[in-house]
């Protein structure tokens, strides 16, 4: 990775040499492609990056194309978005891919960082490219929150209502703040405009500048993998690690297969289950949006509803606030809860084991509880599935330094 | 890694299936499902038939254009215009939505409020929500309507003669057509999307066959 071989010119070809005096081309290609080299043992997990890259770059071409069509005002943006779905060629594809591409960037995404917490991918020398990447995660929540105001159905409107109150619980400034977010007193057509501005440019260039970083950070460390040990300390007499391969062809390929399974999981949905039984598009918002009409329940879509069972678990607005802050918040400083010196789950102690288990039930607990209209049982179910939410933090500080782990093996394993 | 695994899958599968079952909940009645198929075009013609007889006089489709239901409905646009806009004494054209007649004001005073727009109704509602609303409308002795599954609704029995006239499996039947043809005007595209999907997922399907085949080939010398 870090050394380089010479570039045989010649055998590039005239143009190519051409280009390497001026670009360095063929060295990037080597450093991040050819000769970047990734661990042999990758599993099924490892599939997700590459798969968030590929949704990444379908919501972007798919998005392109729907701003062709779509009219970002409040008298016309339901319509167009029928208009979209009725008399555009290929419109309910492009927007069946736009609309299923955002719920399974979060399915990707949610995969991605389990993996993540599982093999200790975020442990030193990666904490970087794990704040990072809970950077695109932040931003990717942002985005997808508004978003989902464009269509401008009832669910938009009131989602969109409820999420932006939320800022009024801030002491003194909040209600000033949340006014300010939307331009008005209500959600209304200039919330519309600046939503749709922030959503076609200013969040997803921000967007593809944190996934450049993730991927320059990552490059720099190297990959982790389900061992997590260093494959750079065992190199054979070139200097290339014994239990590496280089990217591409063999990851290339593989991540080819990869997309394809994913493509069809994907094609199944936008062909025969675009609305994902009410999940990935909610029913009421085939009503446009009437802001003298609230809808008797009111849930946010599906990737965010762990967060929001945390919001409405605590009692008070502004303490509830926090705690959903608090629970994202958490995830950042995972390099520095997890004291363990292993990092794979395969080698750590039950603690960690019984931990994680209990955090995965939590985060899918509260998921289903954030889509249900509140009840006393309910209320207290996602208060004790809260409390277990952030005891997995809690317990990973305390239990990690003195886990009873497996000795790790020289080599990674298959 | 394996347990992991199976957990987060188990866990997947009974979040799907709990909230599955929990979305049924909180209508007066249980909704009946509406066994319909926009596939059925001779269904989807009976239905834009009964729409034009029963319902185009109170509810517009504001986002369904005339042509494109004859398209999609096997009709020409002059028999598009024959079937939808004849309440429009001969001034209807291929081009137009299919639209009511029905001043939103006289429908105010007439029923209390303007009948919806019903373009989107049956992916707002729901095809079984609207099988089931069409088929639980009941006379009382003295005279009054209702409806179980929806209490104090404004619209009157308009099927009722239908109903009367007809056996109870032939006027379900015939529901089912109606429905089916507000299923297929709330998403045009759909039996394009339907019958398309499974060319999509054979392609991918011989798609994932190669690229294994090419994985494989390449990790050969990868010990």
């Amino acid at each position: 990775m870090s050394e380089q071989k010479p570039v045989d010119s010649a055998s590039n070809g005239r143009l190519l040499a051409w280009i390497d005096e001026r670009f360095p081309l063929t060295q990037v290609w080597n450093e991040h492609v050819a000769q970047y080299y990734a661990p042999k043992n990758f599993n099924f997990f490892y599939f997700f990056g590459a798969l968030a890259l590929l949704v990444l770059v379908n919501q972007l071409v798919t998005g392109i194309w729907l701003t062709m069509s779509y009219k970002p005002d409040a008298q016309e943006a339901f319509n167009s978005v029928e208009y979209i779905m009725r008399d555009v060629e290929w419109g309910w594809l492009i927007r069946y891919m736009h609309s299923t591409g955002a719920s399974a960037f979060f399915v990707v995404i949610y995969f991605h960082m389990f993996r993540g917490i599982m093999y200790g991918s975020y442990q030193k020398p990666r904490e970087l490219v794990w704040i990072i990447g809970m950077l695109i995660f932040l931003v990717l929540m942002a985005e997808a929150f508004m978003g989902y105001l464009l269509p401008w159905g009832q669910m938009s409107y009131w989602g969109a209502q409820v999420i932006i109150s939320l800022f009024g619980a801030i002491p003194v400034i909040g209600e000033a703040m949340a006014t300010w977010i939307r331009g008005d007193f209500v959600i209304s057509d200039v919330t519309l405009n600046r939503f749709f501005a922030l959503h076609v440019i200013a969040l997803p260039l921000v967007l593809v500048l944190l996934v450049y970083l993730h991927i320059v950070a990552l490059h720099k460390v190297g990959s982790n993998n389900p061992d997590g040990i260093d494959i750079k300390k065992n190199k054979n007499e070139l200097g290339l690690p014994k239990d590496g391969i280089p990217f591409h062809p063999y990851y290339s390929v593989k991540d080819m297969f990869g997309a394809a399974v994913f493509m069809f999981f994907f094609a199944a949905v936008i062909f025969f289950w675009p609305e994902g039984g009410g999940f990935f598009l909610e029913a009421p918002n085939f009503e446009p949006a009437d802001p003298m009409k609230t809808p008797e329940h009111i849930a946010p879509v599906w990737y965010f509803t762990p967060f929001y069972a945390i919001l409405r678990a605590v009692p008070d607005k502004l303490l509830g606030v926090i705690a959903m802050g608090m629970a994202i918040m958490f995830l950042f400083v995972l390099p520095w809860l997890d004291r363990c010196k292993v990092r794979s789950i395969r080698y750590r102690g039950w603690q960690f084991k019984a931990n994680l288990s209990l955090f995965v039930v939590s985060f899918f607990v509260l998921g289903y509880l954030g889509t249900q209209a509140p009840t006393p049982f309910l209320t207290l179910l996602s208060q004790i599935f809260t409390f277990t939410y952030f005891a997995f933090f809690v317990i990973l500080w305390l239990t990690s330094p003195m886990e009873k782990t497996k000795p790790l093996p020289e080599r990674v394993t298959g | 890694m394996k347990s992991m695994l199976k957990l987060v899958l188990t866990s997947v599968a009974l979040m799907v299936a709990s909230v599955a079952q929990a979305g049924g909940g909180s209508y007066p009645i249980p909704l009946e499902k509406a066994k319909i198929s926009v596939l059925d075009q001779a269904s989807l013609q009976r239905g834009a038939d009964l729409y034009a007889q029963y319902c185009m006089g109170c509810h517009s489709m504001k986002y369904l254009r005339v042509n494109r239901a004859a398209r999609d409905l096997g009709w020409s646009p002059e028999e598009g215009v024959a079937h939808f806009q004849h309440i429009r004494n001969g001034q209807g054209k291929p081009t137009d939505m299919i639209e009511t007649t029905l001043n939103p004001e006289t429908a105010k005073q007439a029923f209390g409020s303007v009948p919806p727009d019903l373009s989107l109704q049956a992916r707002l509602r729901g095809t079984d929500w609207l099988y089931t609303f069409l088929r639980s409308y009941e006379r009382a002795e003295d005279g009054t309507i209702s409806n179980k599954l929806f209490p104090g609704v404004a619209m009157p029995h308009i099927l009722e003669g239908l109903q009367n006239s007809l056996p109870p499996a032939e006027f379900d039947a015939a529901v089912g057509d109606l429905v089916n043809f507000m299923d297929y005007a709330a998403e045009p595209a759909k039996p394009q999307r339907l019958m398309m999907g499974w060319w999509v997922l054979g392609f991918l399907a011989l798609l994932i066959m190669l690229t294994y085949l090419l994985k494989k080939e390449f990790w050969r010398d990868v010990k």
